[in-house]
């Protein structure tokens, strides 16, 4: 594979979890502006683990997923009681003020008598573990997928079980859900937590692939594009926010002839979509129908597979 | 002791009185009726009983247990169910997936049943799902959307979600609004036979010959205050009764 593809396709991959992530909390009914705060958690926090700490990239996934799944799920209750509007407001307002940090905080340890870890707006360099490990890009490929793959597994698996009706039921009526039951507060703030952790694994890939992060990474552009994903491929499935990534990684960026209009072309399908398709491409009914169809030809009957 | 025990309740909007000073027990087994022109609280007391309004005055107990100023999931968990007279389903879901997402909160199930994924326990559940479907006569529309029903289905989907959680206590608000009387006469039967087993229910309803149908005793609210209270027989021909209510039927809904 040509280097270009394969640098097309990580970053498919990667922004595949930011997007997934966007996604979990749109069908819980939360607009977020802020999820690449809990994708710059991730980078940072894989990041400074393994160049600062020499810690394998194995451990320090799950570790960033921790950091970020808990400061995701502190940052949900803080702003449980806030809707709509008010609460993406929250999450912009939270985002940026951790880039800011990011901006202001040095913190650096000698690594092979270099100085190795967060430098203001230098960002985080020397994030090496790949390059030491001899991982090529298409090593990386592998792994992100392999992962992806685990978490759509996940997110399949979900939406199959109790948990994924009950996200999409506080999603559609907050009140119908309270009134049949549901700890709305204790599912919204598993919901972010959740979504912080996923976020987290794409920032993590991209530190290690980049080996150099910087705080303007996480800006708010990233949030917009990962919430317009699930908006653009739809909300019936995972595999819509995917669909998104796709559409604009894979194609608005790689087709070079539409490169100088990307975000024009990007920006106006987002806009005829929302007027047309407004929960998406992979959209809650075109789902159902496919997954009827789909029932239609296989002969086994499953009850749990009605939804 | 009655089943649902309501003393001097009232339920403030600013300066509002929706509830005022409103005493009703409600014994086990009673199909009880709550009937009263627009706007004179039916709903407010719905809602207060359900959780989604505390009472601003006034105590509520449920089987001896007081649940007013509780929490709506906690009043559910409690054994109290409900249909919305303004239909509360969850559109982009199935028929089937409407009623199945309201098994979550039964006793036995556990953070396992959540996230369980098919399973011999599960598919008990789902058969009694499938039952209950047939029950409320929507088994052939079981993989439509809930958003696609006509409404006289929404209304018995509704019913089918709630006895899922086989409740102690259901609350039906207006189950036949804006029903045709062949439907209204279809919903009174599947009443009956909901109520059969001797379920306890309170009914809104402004369609006089189904409450009459229907109910063991009423009540009738006028202006957030309890105006009169028995059997159908005699509270439908109260004067004061005719007066408030049967005499402004006409210009409702």
């Amino acid at each position: 594979m040509d280097d270009h593809v394969i640098t097309v396709l990580n970053n498919i991959g990667g922004f595949s979890f930011i997007a997934l992530s966007a996604y979990l909390l749109l069908l819980s009914g939360e607009i977020s502006f802020g999820q690449q705060a809990f994708y710059g958690i991730g980078a940072y926090a894989s990041g400074i683990m393994t160049a600062m700490f020499g810690m394998s990239f194995w451990l320090a996934l799950p570790l960033a997923m921790l950091v970020s799944g808990l400061a995701a799920a502190l940052v949900g209750g803080l702003t449980l009681r806030l809707r709509g509007l008010y609460f993406a407001i929250a999450t912009l307002a939270f985002a940026e003020t951790i880039r800011l940090i990011l901006v202001a905080t040095t913190w650096q340890v000698e690594v092979d008598g270099e100085p190795v870890g967060p430098n203001g707006s230098e960002g985080l360099g020397n994030i090496r573990w790949g390059f030491d490990n001899e991982y090529e890009p298409v090593d990386f490929l592998w792994m992100i997928y392999g992962t992806l793959g685990i978490v759509l597994l996940l997110f399949f698996l979900m939406e199959r079980s109790r948990l994924g009706s009950i996200v999409r039921t506080i999603g559609a009526d907050r009140l119908l859900a309270e009134t049949q039951g549901i700890n709305v507060t204790r599912y919204k703030i598993l919901v972010a937590g959740l979504a912080g952790a996923i976020a987290a694994i794409g920032g993590a890939f991209y530190a290690h692939i980049q080996t150099t992060v910087y705080p303007e990474n996480f800006d708010v552009m990233l949030g917009v594009h990962s919430l317009a994903y699930g908006l653009i491929g739809g909300l019936g499935t995972a595999v819509g926010p995917i669909l998104g990534v796709l559409l604009d990684v894979g194609f608005l960026e790689a087709v070079e002839w539409v490169q100088g209009y990307r975000m024009i072309v990007f920006g106006g399908l987002v806009a005829v979509l929302l007027i047309f398709m407004p929960r998406g491409i992979l959209d809650e009914r075109r789902v159902h129908r496919l997954r009827t169809m789909l029932r239609g030809w296989r002969t086994e009957t499953h009850g749990a597979a009605g939804n | 002791m009655a089943l649902l025990e309501i003393s001097g309740i009232g339920r403030r909007f600013g300066a509002v009185e929706a509830l005022d000073a409103i005493d009703l027990s409600v014994e086990e087994g009673e199909v009880f009726g709550l009937i009263g022109p627009n706007g004179s609280g039916k709903t407010t007391l719905f809602n207060v009983l359900t959780g989604v309004y505390p009472p601003s005055a006034g105590e509520i107990r449920l089987d001896g247990a007081p649940i007013g100023g509780v929490r709506p999931e906690r009043i559910a968990g409690m054994g109290l169910a409900r249909t919305f007279q303004n239909l509360r389903l969850v559109p982009h879901m199935s028929a089937f997936d409407n009623v199945w997402l309201a098994q979550h909160r039964r006793p036995g199930m556990g953070m396992r049943d959540i996230l369980a994924v098919g399973g011999r326990r599960e598919r008990a559940r789902c058969e009694e799902v499938e039952a209950l479907l047939e029950q409320t006569g929507l088994a052939a529309r079981r993989d439509t959307f809930a958003g696609d029903l006509p409404l006289p289905d929404q209304r018995r989907l509704e019913i089918a979600r709630a006895l899922v959680r086989q409740p102690r206590l259901l609350l039906l608000d207006e189950p036949a609004g804006g029903m045709t009387p062949l439907e209204t006469r279809e919903m009174a039967d599947l009443i009956r036979t909901v109520a059969a087993p001797g379920r306890t229910l309170i009914v809104i309803e402004h369609k006089m010959d189904l409450i009459a149908d229907i109910c063991d005793r009423l009540c009738v609210l006028d202006f957030g205050r309890k105006i009169a209270e028995g059997p159908p027989g005699r509270v439908l021909g109260d004067p004061k009764v005719l007066d408030v209510y049967l005499g402004r039927e006409d210009g409702d809904d």
